[in-house]
């Protein structure tokens, strides 16, 4: 072969760029970009960015699609050497097409070329057609994927594969955020008309991300239309929420600002003055998110994002509710967080990629409560602080990434600092509080240190495999590796197969008790650094998956197996009733261990969604010898969600959840014990005998099955008002349509019985009844 | 004759009740709003419940009594019957470092296990029962800082054993010995008690028992007071306590006439006895995890295995003080 021939095949250049909605030209994450005749696709990244190197000169036809965007073909000429630019810009495309997206095409790969499991990904206008608890809330709708199951309607807190909520990453556009809920998990934190997408890991993850052991759920605002100024909001009972997006005025990025506020307590403090109800709930929260992005250079951006959350419940005497005793204490809590991101990217010549980031976040909060102490009763008392709590965790967090693209590799590596602030303050001077909530002063300032390097090489067109390995250092808790593996096999045009195993570690531990019964309603979790004398909390595990599209319907079955080491837990299974809240002092290593398969069908024609997901699972802790399965364990969960077009604008929407009963404690026994009385002598009997209920292994039986069944409807009227086109959206949805008696927890006691022997019962507390709410959006 | 003393300290903790904090007032509140209460499921019973053994006993540090008072349910108590199951006829075994003895079963409908309710002014001691009361003494005194077991046969076969050992005495440092506090009925009177707690002790109460009225210097016959007092539970390794005493009331009892009950007489000073219990760990355990709670099976015996209940050791120091009646 001449050598000149030669050197022309082996001249190659790099063909990057960005895809957009033509539109509002805001970025669409995870498109892809296909030269067909080569054989060669990628998926562009959240930013919209991709890069194919090693594109032989010559001119070649690129096919660019994408979900709900009418896919477009054009023809690029390559050079020699270098780099061209590509920016794409995608139409929406119409509804009938909406079946011929990517999804369904039957040479195109899901929209993602993660070489092992793919993270899921929830769309954000998927959200608000998900009933929810009052509002939509994106941490709910994750609730509904099979990997992920939920301790109570109270919470929308995250159990990842027999994970609890402290082993989740939460990251707002790259910032982690503690306590990602208001009121713990009542309401949603985030405004859903903000969020552009998220993505959850349930495990299996790449090197690149960590360090937590069960999840990484990444929420990505949207960035803001760069075309024209746009707004949205909703009014709903309890919350009222407005955003406004639009260009920046030099036309070179964009911006998004949103703000939401309660008014509960306006509305009951209304209510009651009419009579309707005979109560207030003095509660109240405010949350602010805003983004900026703008261009630097060709190719680079730099953003920043800020998130602000303040809420407080105050309940004081002069509160006067007919039902209130007067002499319940006054509490005042104050808490919230904020956290702000920075991240800066920027190709490096025609194949890497760089980027740096920033991003501090931090939770607060602050807890008081008084009693009366009365000098004369009833005219004279004073208030006395017998509960003071503040608390603090802060992540201040630097990073950078470089990603090189290769023709059959992509490598990336990156090192990440977190400096951990955990600072808590805790006093309890009345007993029956300082039982469930235990005095104590803890700051800690640990700083870990976390470094990767990973490959991820195209073996073939239709295998891709992925080899890392992390190194995370964290002071005097020790220094781990993490090695991280993934393949990915496209069986079939319709079959895709993949393979992740790891291991993780994780500095930070929740100090509640999830054991606990009141831990489950607590307004927010506290965290902390894992005990040193246990070191680094270390988990690994393997997930076999395999997912098959064909037409409008997808199918996706994963297998896991997760163990993890080095807990710290609580030393023993409690009663769950009357254990602490907080267990501060004596935690022990403990391990757990959780399986399960999970199933996730989807189908979508036209306006048309059904989504049904399936777990078995099982997952058992032990610790100091004592082996149970947690309280939020759950042997089989079902979740059907479907959604069709009601009328030309409209949709109907309905979710059906089952769900066999979590673990509780059963009640064996009874007995009758008396207290002594030092000064007689002896022991005595006060009238009736006190018995002692005696409880069998712990969390040995279930509760009932968990059912629910929610409905929501939705319409867009289209109005011209104000010299501006203006959709407004009025929905009305149900909770527990048919009020199924659903169980939060069973509470053993005795029951005294005239003439008879005493017996026991089970109290079932409930969870959330029959719930209508409404409201209306509006967006221009 | 003793007089009844009133007290309301109590050796018996405070049981958590269940404070949600946060949003737990928050949820409650919007189960409310939903008419949340009538839409519970109903509760269920609970069948084949064990009725389990109950085995309570103490040993005293510088006592030979040993008493242990062993129960079961019973499954309907007649009208007016003490509403405590006897478990009769088992054997029962106290060993200490001079050997073994064999309690008996008290006799009779009453006992010095068990007292039931408490009395009201002027009424009579009440009734003690004798139903699974086994009692018996030591061949010498219970030794702080000495290991005791008890192993109980029941009619069944099944055994039950346990260990105690009582902690070594609370010296009282305050008052002192002879102390005057000077009180009116009209006005409370606080003074502190403060000890030094010995090797072994995991809880202490105070209690003011018997006091005696001085009337010009002397003691009446049949003469008692009654005492109100209050006083607040000591923490674990508090070494002090406020006491606050409300009332004092003196009587005498003409002789000749039981009849027309005591008499109140007015009194310059009562002698006031003052006594300091020290608990170990197994009395303390069992008074804040087991009794009157929901415990795990395994763990429902508080230096007991096999029954539910407690076998615990025990140490009392006692002072006598003054208080002397400033209305006077």
């Amino acid at each position: 072969m001449p050598v000149a021939v030669l050197v022309l095949l082996l001249s190659t250049a790099t063909v990057q760029g960005f895809v957009r909605s033509a539109s509002t030209h805001e970025p669409i994450a995870h498109a892809v970009v296909e030269i067909a005749a080569l054989e060669r696709r990628v998926a562009v990244d959240e930013r919209g960015y991709f890069v194919i190197p090693s594109i032989p000169a010559g001119r070649w036809s690129i096919r660019v699609s994408a979900l709900g965007y009418r896919p477009t073909e054009l023809d690029v000429t390559v050079p020699a050497d270098g780099a061209v630019r590509v920016d794409v810009a995608l139409k929406i495309a119409p509804l009938q097409l909406e079946e011929i997206d990517v999804r369904t095409d039957a040479r195109a790969p899901a929209s993602t070329d993660d070489a092992g499991p793919p993270p899921i990904r929830v769309d954000g206008p998927v959200i608000s057609t998900v009933p929810g608890l009052i509002e939509a809330d994106v941490f709910r709708v994750i609730q509904t994927l099979p990997a992920v199951a939920a301790a109570s309607d109270f919470s929308s807190a995250l159990y990842v594969r027999g994970g609890s909520p402290d082993q989740n990453l939460i990251l707002l556009d790259g910032a982690p955020v503690f306590n990602p809920f208001h009121a713990g998990g009542l309401f949603a934190a985030f405004d859903p008309g903000a969020i552009a997408e998220l993505d959850i890991l349930p495990g299996a993850f790449p090197a690149s991300v960590g360090d937590r052991l069960s999840s990484v759920v990444s929420v990505r605002t949207r960035d803001g239309g760069r075309d024209r100024l746009r707004g949205w909001g909703g009014i709903g009972l309890v919350s009222s929420r407005a955003g406004l997006d639009g260009p920046l005025p030099d036309d070179r990025g964009s911006y998004l600002v949103s703000v939401r506020r309660t008014y509960l307590d306006l509305m009951t403090d209304a209510a009651k003055g009419l009579g309707l109800i005979d109560f207030t709930i003095p509660y109240g929260f405010t949350d602010a998110h805003l983004k900026a992005v703008h261009d630097v250079g060709g190719l680079g951006s730099i953003a920043a994002s800020v998130y602000l959350d303040r809420e407080g419940l105050d309940i004081t005497e002069d509160l006067g509710t007919e039902s209130n005793d007067p002499n319940a204490p006054d509490q005042s809590s104050d808490w919230g967080s904020y956290a702000f991101s920075l991240r800066y990217r920027q190709p490096l010549g025609a194949t890497v990629l760089a980027e740096a980031r920033a991003a501090l976040s931090s939770f607060y909060g602050s807890f008081g409560v008084w009693e009366r102490r009365y000098v004369d009763f009833p005219d004279t008392y004073e208030w006395v602080r017998t509960l003071d709590a503040d608390t603090r965790t802060r992540d201040l967090l630097i990073g950078a990434d470089l990603t090189w693209y290769a023709r059959r590799h992509r490598l990336g590596w990156g090192v990440q600092m977190d400096r951990y602030t955990f600072d808590h303050r805790l006093g309890a001077s009345d007993l029956d509080v300082s039982d469930l909530i235990p005095s104590f002063r803890s700051v800690d300032r640990p700083t870990t240190i976390a470094a990767y390097i990973e490959d991820e090489w195209s073996l073939t067109a239709d295998i891709r495999l992925r080899g890392g390995v992390r190194a995370l250092h964290a002071e005097d808790r020790g220094t781990v590796w993490l090695p991280r593996l993934g393949a990915r096999v496209e069986v079939t045009p319709d079959l895709t197969l993949t393979l992740g195993a790891g291991r993780y570690a994780q500095i930070l531990h929740s100090l509640r008790d999830e054991e606990a019964f009141a831990a489950m309603l607590t307004a927010y979790d506290l965290l902390a650094a894992v005990p040193a004398r246990i070191g680094l909390s270390t988990g690994r595990d393997i997930v076999l998956g395999g997912e098959w599209r064909r037409g409008g319907a997808m199918l996706r079955v994963d297998g896991y197996l997760k163990q993890m080491q080095d807990l710290p837990l609580p030393a023993a299974p409690p009663d769950a009733l009357e254990d602490p809240i907080l267990v501060t002092e004596g935690r022990r290593p403990g391990t757990g261990t959780a399986r399960g398969i999970e199933a996730l069908f989807r189908y979508r024609r036209g306006r048309t969604m059904v989504a049904l997901g399936y777990a078995l699972s099982s997952t058992e802790l032990e610790v100091a010898g004592s082996r149970y399965a947690p309280h939020y364990d759950r042997r089989h969960t079902l979740d059907l969600s479907a959604s069709t077009s009601w009328g030309e604008h409209g949709l109907f929407s309905a979710r059906i959840a089952w769900a066999t009963g979590q673990p509780y404690t059963p009640v064996v026994g009874i007995a009758e014990t008396f207290s002594y009385a030092p000064e007689r002598g002896t022991f005595v009997l006060f009238g009736t005998p006190s018995r002692t209920v005696l409880l069998g292994p712990h969390n040995a039986e279930r509760l009932p099955s968990y059912f629910r069944l929610d409905v929501a409807v939705r319409k867009d009227y289209e109005k011209h008002w104000f010299g501006a086109d203006l959709t407004l959206t009025p929905y009305f949805q149900i909770l527990n349509v048919l009020n199924t008696k659903n169980v939060l927890y069973a509470n053993p006691d005795d029951v005294f019985r005239f003439g008879r022997a005493p017996a026991a019962e089970l109290e079932y507390l409930p969870q959330l009844p029959f719930l209508p709410t409404f409201g209306i959006e509006w967006r221009f | 004759m003793p007089w009844n003393v009133r007290h309301f300290g109590s050796p018996v903790a405070s049981t958590a009740s269940v404070r949600a904090a946060g949003a737990a007032g928050l949820a409650a509140a919007i189960l409310l709003a939903a008419g949340g209460c009538d839409l519970l499921r109903d509760s269920t019973a609970v069948d084949d419940l064990e009725r389990a053994i109950a085995v309570h006993a103490i040993v005293w540090a510088g006592s030979d009594t040993v008493r242990v008072l062993i129960t079961r349910i019973v499954e309907s108590p007649a009208p007016g019957e003490f509403p405590v199951g006897r478990v009769t006829g088992a054997e029962v075994y106290v060993t200490g470092p001079e050997g073994s003895v064999r309690l008996g079963e008290a006799v009779g409908p009453f006992g010095p296990c068990l007292i039931g309710g408490l009395p009201s002014d002027g009424e009579e001691e009440p009734p003690r029962t004798g139903a699974g009361c086994y009692t018996g003494r030591l061949r010498a005194a219970v030794v702080p800082g000495t290991r005791y077991t008890l192993l109980t046969v029941l009619p069944s076969g099944d055994t039950i054993r346990g260990a105690a050992v009582a902690p070594e005495p609370p010296e009282i440092i305050a008052p002192a010995a002879g102390a005057r506090v000077a009180f009116r009925n009209d006005e409370p009177a606080n003074f502190e008690v403060r000890w030094r707690s010995g090797q072994g002790t995991a809880l202490l109460y105070t209690s003011l028992t018997d006091a005696t009225p001085f009337v010009d210097d002397r003691a009446p016959l049949d003469g008692g007071c009654i005492t109100e007092w209050a006083s607040g539970e000591p923490r674990a390794g508090e070494d002090h306590i406020d006491v606050h005493l409300f009332r004092v009331e003196c009587y005498v009892q003409d002789p000749g006439d039981a009849d027309s009950g005591p008499r109140p007489i007015a009194w310059d000073s009562a002698r006031v006895h003052l006594r300091v219990a020290a608990f170990d760990t197994a009395y303390a355990r069992f008074i804040t995890e087991i009794h009157g709670e929901s415990v795990m099976r395994g763990e429902a015996g508080a230096g007991l295995s096999g029954a539910v209940g407690v076998f615990a050791g025990a140490a009392a120091a006692e002072r006598v003080f003054t208080v002397v009646n400033a209305a006077q």
